[in-house]
């Protein structure tokens, strides 16, 4: 780089990260910026960066309707992947809950979709976006799973209020409520499911005093409820 | 799969394939390999979506894009085939009706690349649309450009700088 003069220290590691982003490293090179953006994450934030900038090039290529058979290959693929994926909904909901308002659908899809316990009986996973009253916020995020006899929920905007605790209730039919068990303010948490949930339930969130309600029965406030969807 | 697993994949897929599979025919050039490609990215994604970061500022569908380019470009470095392809392809194909799918597209970012592109030379911009889309190499770049390596490495690395100047305004 003689014609260019020595870069800076930070501005040389931004231009590799560019070259590499770009792509016109050779085999040895781009090899070694691959274990560098796992080692080092100032290198691999100039790199993503760099994509992110270098995307807008790829706006101006036009789409082109994919043939149906593409889908149905994509069909059989996953499920012949079965068992291999994993439950990571907990950082996955975490990572994704802040995209974009426009882009929420897809990512929360895709989080979900993605990380979703594969079914071993016919007792489908559902879930259920908690959200304040009057289209408020989306406060929790449950996932019941009866198979493993499960609830996660998992906190989205929750405030901590102290000396109490969230506690999460089913709510059928009949109209009474059954305790899941205490939740969390900040934390996920995995509940014990003891009964198959038909589907036409409301979850919903109350703050109880610290442990949970003394009486079995919700005594604070609800502050968030919502209705369980099959995935 | 179960079905309710497959509607959600399918919407996923509905917003968005046609975008991917415009980028992978456009980066490898033959439709059956294009096909492939798209195929295995969506296999990949729904494996990794977890992987996405939108604290970073990337929308999911620039990370998908990104994620189709770079797939696409490995696949097309491992089949060689472009090692044949002349820089020009690159340049001359058209950017044909960028702000048809509006919903997709980024219309003002992409506004602005060309803009900070047009501002660079036309030889280098060429350059830098035959790495990003054909996977050329430094070594490539220079040998179609009956340049030096060094020379073509400076030529883009004073490109890059002035584009992040140009994007950055």
């Amino acid at each position: 780089m003689s014609d260019l003069g020595p870069a800076p220290p930070g501005e040389e590691t931004d231009l590799f990260a560019a070259e590499h982003a770009l792509g016109v490293l050779d085999t040895p090179e781009r090899e070694a910026a691959e274990r560098r953006e796992l080692t080092d994450p100032v290198f691999a934030g100039q790199v993503e960066g760099w994509r992110a900038r270098l995307a807008a090039l790829l706006d101006g290529v036009a789409p082109i309707a994919a043939p149906d058979y593409i889908w149905t290959g994509i069909v059989e693929r996953l499920g012949a992947l079965g068992n291999v994926v994993e439950l990571r909904l907990r950082r996955s909901l975490i990572l994704w809950r802040s995209a974009a308002a426009a882009a929420a659908g897809i990512a929360a899809v895709l989080a979900l979709v993605a990380f979703l316990p594969r079914r071993e009986g016919p007792t489908p996973v559902m879930t259920s976006e908690l959200a304040a009253a009057n289209k408020g916020p989306v406060v929790y995020v449950a996932m019941m799973d009866p198979a493993h006899h499960r609830v996660i929920l998992q906190p989205v905007s929750m405030s901590v209020t102290p000396g109490h605790s969230p506690e999460l209730w089913l709510i059928g039919a009949d109209g009474k409520p059954v305790s899941l068990g205490v939740a969390q303010f900040a934390k996920p948490v995995q509940l014990k499911l003891d009964k198959s949930p038909t589907g036409a339930e409301v979850l919903a969130v109350s703050i109880e005093p610290e442990g949970g309600s003394p009486t079995g029965q919700p005594t604070g406030p609800v502050v968030a409820t919502g209705k369980l969807q099959l995935l | 799969m179960a079905a309710g697993d497959q509607g959600a994949l399918q919407l996923v897929y509905q917003q968005t394939s046609a975008k991917l599979f415009g980028i992978c025919l456009r980066i490898l050039g033959d439709r059956s390999e294009a096909e492939d490609a798209l195929q295995d990215i969506y296999v990949t994604v729904w494996r990794r979506a977890g992987t996405f970061d939108p604290g970073r500022g990337v929308s999911p569908i620039t990370w998908l894009a990104t994620l189709a380019r770079n797939r696409a470009i490995d696949r097309l470095r491992a089949s060689k085939a472009h090692l044949n392809r002349p820089i020009e392809a690159a340049a001359e194909t058209p950017d044909a009706s960028p702000l048809a799918d509006g919903a997709l597209v980024g219309a003002e970012t992409y506004r602005r690349m060309q803009g900070c592109m047009g501002e660079l030379e036309p030889d280098t911009a060429a350059y830098i649309r035959a790495a990003f889309f054909d996977g050329k190499t430094y070594a490539a770049l220079a040998e179609a450009a009956g340049a030096p390596v060094g020379t073509m490495k400076s030529w883009i690395r004073r490109a890059l700088m002035r584009l992040r100047a140009c994007l950055e305004q």
